[in-house]
Order: structure tokens, then C-alpha cells, then sequence
């Protein structure tokens, strides 16, 4: 009957669904018999609330609050006042609204995806007792006694984390050397510097290093969380950056892992492979984003990356992907046509139709399939009519291979001009320009800025930059 | 006591000029409907710090009621 009411909601309101579960309520007359015998409430309630999960679990649109934990958390016998329910209904008791409610933003958060990824490790204090710049290895308290031990299961918490998918970062006011010590040397380490995503160690202002790693990862400050012992710098970045998640810390490291967890930063609807991956593509960007600030020129960054593009006709495998970027580019897309998987499948192989898909891979790893053109033969030319990039690889030159690619096949098929449309959007300013800094001759521009450019193949050969390895598969 | 009373009043109506008298009750008020009523019993235990029993919920027919239970629960006047 639930589900029918859930489906009921999804598709007359197009709702995504909140289902709270059921209590087990801590008075009952059969006592531990009802969990026990198989007709007893609390087995049926547990029963019910399994099935629940379950049927969370087959990605139907719901997501469930879990009550009867949450009333566990505040403790069963206050969260419910049976005088205030026969007297109005009221349940549960006032004092425990703002638990249940806390724990329903952090499901909406999650149903939104507005939950926090990163997590900003300060170091002393945080990983280990004492401070590793003066204390030395030896001299921090890291296992091997009751102070020691809560550190180290702290650290086992969050290394917990990572392997959910949660970014770690290192902020911490040491000197790096120092910093890197523990990680690798001390025995009862449990974080190795292979999860921690980007490390920072050095004396400036948290807020200007927090405002690093924001950009670095490209992630927004809101989806950072500090975890930092000391209330002046908790105080300061909270003031300079509002937008980052600042938890309170108390005094014990026992109780770290609880004041973070209670803070439900990370809950989310589902665990899928990408988020495992994302850890790992996110390194990957840290690499190159670093690469960059040492290179010294564009060339030599561009040469550095060692990049390797794939141009390749449409096919059935790569069809999803490329239809979702058709769909969702805004950027750098010159035309902003949009078309259906149906639509894009009926492309593959028609004659008259080039069709390429890009994909490129650098020395740091493989940014995947990122661009798509779409090229439509009229009698001795041949018309531009999607040519969209994922802003992922913008700066790259990229665009300029994939042109080269329609170039090539152009002059082979014995066509005389290539043609270029620009269509405005709100989104789309950055590619205004893009034809005419290609070398294209601008034919045509109507009132609304759109604009028609064409490229003699007889008068002009179309160079492409050197900085690619080019794997060019036609059939 | 009563300007406590006419204070919880005044926050569950939303309205700065109300005021109360001894046989007000919830024919007398448009919006006193079921959730305010939920909202003045949980305002009022706030206030004075005390808890109602259901006996003395269900007793309650006006603010005068209310006014006695207060005071016989050792609310100062």
C-alpha cells in the first residue's frame, strides 16, 4: 500500500519521496517476547522497517528517515510524552524536535546534493597529541596508551571516510617536513600520505590556504569541513569564510569521532563506484593543477601533459555519454542543438553525417570522452551543426584537434569549404569569438548575434597545434 | 503571572496588542484551532517551567481554569 502511495506521489506530484520508518516503542506488554515470537510487534515493526530499506534500496525516488534510530539517538523514553500525545496529539516531545530535525535536513542535503566532500585536517591535535614540530616523533601521542589510542581510532574514522569517497586535505601551520613525518614514520600512523588528496603545510592564514584547496580541487567552499583543535582559528575562518563548515571540537579526542559524526556532513543516498573513483580523479586533477603553477609557459605546460586525443566516429558503446553531454554542455557549445539518445543513434553511420567523439587522455590520468562534433555534408560543403566541449579540457588547444580532424576529412572527401555557425545563449559568450580566432571568414550575422563563417579548404590549409598525439579512428 | 500568561498568548497569536480575561477560551479567538492549542500548552510549560497532566489539560475550559491550575501547581501570582 506504501508503495502505492509513493508512486502515487512521484508521479502526480513529481515528488521525490521522505518515508519515515516505524518506532519500537520501549513499553510493551509482551516484553522481550515481541521481538521473539513471530507474531510479536517489535519482530513485525523490525520486519517492516527492513522492507523499508529495501525497497529504498531498488531506487524508486524514496529515501527513508530513520525514525526509530533517531529516537534511539535521544533516548526512547523521553523522545515520546504520552500525556502531551492524549492531550494533543503531540509527538514526538517537543525537546526532541530539533534532533529529528537535524537528522531530516541532513537527508534532504543528501537528496539535494548539497552535502559536503572534503575534509581539512589540521594536524596537531587533530592526528595526533601534541605538536610534531616541537614534541618530534617520539615525542607525539599517537597510540600506546589512553590518549594515544583515541587519536588512532580518530584517524580510523576518517581514513573510513576516504574510502567512502571523501576527500582528504591537509591544512596545518608546520613546516612540511615536519608535517610528512608521522605519515610513513610512526608506527601507529594509520592515515598514509597516498590518502590524503592535497597536503598543505606552511604559515599562512588558514582561510587563504582553505580558499587553495577550494580552487585547486574546483570544489566550492561550502563543500569543505575544517577540523581544527584551536578555537581562534575555528573563530577566524568562520568569519572570513562563512561558507565552510567549522564543527566545534571538544576538549577530548575521544570524543572527536562523535562531534563530527553527530554533524552528519557526509550522508548520502547511495554509494556508487564514481564516488570510490572521485578520490582518485580528484588526485588527478591536484597533479595537474600543480604542473601548471610550475610550468613556465603555456607551450611548455601544454607540451608537458603529454596529452593523447582519440577522435572516433558515434558508436553504440560511447552513446550514452555522448548524448548526456549533447544535453547538458553550455559553455562551449557553438550551437546549442539538443538531441535525443534516439536521435543521436540514428547519426551512427548514415552517410552524409561525420560524426566524431573526443576523448583525452594526459600523463595524469584520462579526463574521458569530453567532446563531440557533428558535421552534415550539403552537396560541396560541409556545416558544423554541434560542436560542443566539456568545460572540464577547456584551454587545452583541444577544440583545434578535433577541427583538424573534420578538416582532414573534408579535403578527402573532396569538399570544397567548411562551414561554422555561432548561435548566442546566455551561457555560451565564451565561444563568440571562436571561429574568427580559428581563421574562419565571418559570411553572415543576423540582429540577435548569430553568425555564419566559412573556410575555403582551396585557399587555406588549417595548422594544428603539435602538442597532441593523435589517435584518428575512421572507418 | 497574567502578563506571563498574556505573553505566551501573544507569541503562539503572533499579536502584540492581544489580551487576555478570565473566561476567555477558544470560542473567543478565529485562530485558536488545534495546533495553536498544542502550541499553548508546550509555551506555557516552557514559561513556567512545569508539566500539565492529562487531568488537568482535559480540566482546563478558560484562561481562568488555567490561571488556578498555575497557581495551585505553586506559580507565583
Amino acid at each position: 500500500m506504501l508503495r502505492n502511495l509513493w508512486q502515487q506521489c512521484r508521479e502526480h506530484l513529481n515528488a521525490f519521496v521522505i518515508q519515515h520508518n516505524f518506532e519500537i516503542l520501549p513499553a510493551d506488554p509482551y516484553g522481550r517476547l515481541s521481538a521473539v515470537l513471530k507474531g510479536g510487534r517489535a519482530r513485525l515493526l523490525r520486519q517492516i522497517n527492513l522492507e523499508l530499506w529495501n525497497a529504498e534500496q531498488e531506487g524508486t525516488g524514496i529515501a527513508i528517515l530513520d525514525v526509530d534510530q533517531i529516537a534511539a539517538i535521544y533516548g526512547k523514553t523521553s523522545w515520546s510524552d504520552p500525556v502531551l500525545w492524549h492531550v494533543a496529539k503531540q509527538y514526538p516531545s517537543p525537546d526532541a524536535i530539533p534532533l529529528l530535525v537535524s537528522h531530516q535536513v541532513a537527508l534532504l542535503r543528501a537528496i539535494l546534493g548539497l552535502t559536503a566532500k572534503c575534509l581539512v585536517l589540521d594536524l596537531d591535535g587533530i592526528l595526533w597529541g601534541g605538536v610534531i614540530g616541537e614534541d618530534g616523533l617520539s615525542g607525539i601521542k599517537l597510540g600506546g596508551g589512553e590518549v594515544g589510542d583515541s587519536f588512532v581510532a580518530f584517524q580510523h574514522y576518517i581514513q573510513s571516510l576516504q574510502r567512502r569517497g571523501i576527500i582528504l586535505t591537509v591544512c596545518s601551520k608546520n613546516n612540511e617536513e615536519d608535517a610528512k613525518l608521522p605519515f610513513g614514520s610512526h608506527p601507529e600512523m594509520i592515515l598514509s600520505l597516498d590518502d590524503i588528496t592535497m597536503f598543505v603545510a606552511n604559515w599562512r592564514p588558514k582561510n587563504e590556504n582553505l580558499q587553495l584547496i577550494a580552487e585547486t580541487l574546483n570544489i566550492g567552499l561550502d563543500s569543505l569541513v575544517l577540523v581544527d583543535d584551536n578555537p581562534a582559528e575555528r573563530a577566524w575562518v568562520r568569519q572570513q569564510l562563512p561558507e565552510v563548515e567549522v564543527p566545534e571540537m571538544p576538549n577530548d579526542p575521544a570524543q572527536y569521532i562523535d562531534a563530527i559524526d553527530r554533524q552528519m556532513y557526509f550522508e548520502t543516498l547511495s554509494l556508487t563506484k564514481e564516488d570510490r573513483r572521485r578520490v582518485e580523479s580528484y588526485r588527478e586533477n591536484v597533479q595537474r593543477k600543480v604542473f601548471e603553477t610550475m610550468s613556465t609557459s603555456i607551450e611548455d605546460f601544454l607540451t608537458g601533459l603529454q596529452m593523447q586525443v582519440e577522435l572516433k566516429p558515434f558508436d553504440e558503446a560511447n552513446l550514452p555519454r555522448i548524448a548526456q553531454l549533447i544535453n547538458k554542455t553550455n559553455q562551449f557549445n557553438l550551437t546549442t542543438r539538443r538531441l535525443s539518445e534516439i536521435q543521436v543513434r540514428s547519426l551512427i553511420d548514415r552517410p552524409g553525417v561525420y560524426t566524431r567523439s573526443m576523448r583525452l587522455r594526459d600523463r595524469f590520468g584520462d579526463n574521458g570522452l569530453t567532446g563531440v562534433l557533428i558535421a552534415l555534408e550539403e552537396g560541396d560543403r560541409i556545416r558544423i551543426d554541434i560542436w560542443l566541449m566539456s568545460c572540464r579540457v577547456l584551454g587545452r588547444r583541444v577544440e583545434e584537434t578535433m577541427l583538424g580532424g573534420l578538416m582532414r576529412y573534408a579535403r578527402d572527401r573532396g569538399l570544397r569549404y567548411v562551414i561554422g555557425e555561432y548561435i548566442p545563449t546566455p551561457k555560451n559568450g565564451l565561444v563568440s569569438d571562436l571561429f574568427d580566432g580559428l581563421g574562419f571568414e565571418c559570411i553572415e550575422e543576423e540582429p540577435n548575434g548569430a553568425r555564419k563563417y566559412l573556410w575555403a579548404l582551396s585557399k587555406k590549409v588549417f595548422m594544428e597545434p603539435g602538442c597532441f598525439q593523435l589517435v584518428d579512428q575512421t572507418r | 503571572m497574567d502578563h506571563r500568561i498574556r505573553e505566551v498568548f501573544r507569541e503562539v497569536f503572533d499579536n502584540d496588542e492581544m489580551e487576555i480575561w478570565d473566561d476567555m477560551a477558544a470560542k473567543d479567538v478565529l485562530e485558536w484551532d488545534s495546533l495553536a492549542q498544542v502550541k499553548l500548552i508546550i509555551g506555557l510549560e516552557e514559561e513556567f517551567g512545569i508539566k500539565f497532566t492529562t487531568h488537568e489539560v482535559a480540566e482546563m475550559r478558560c484562561v481562568g481554569d488555567l490561571r488556578e491550575t498555575l497557581l495551585r501547581k505553586g506559580i507565583a501570582e
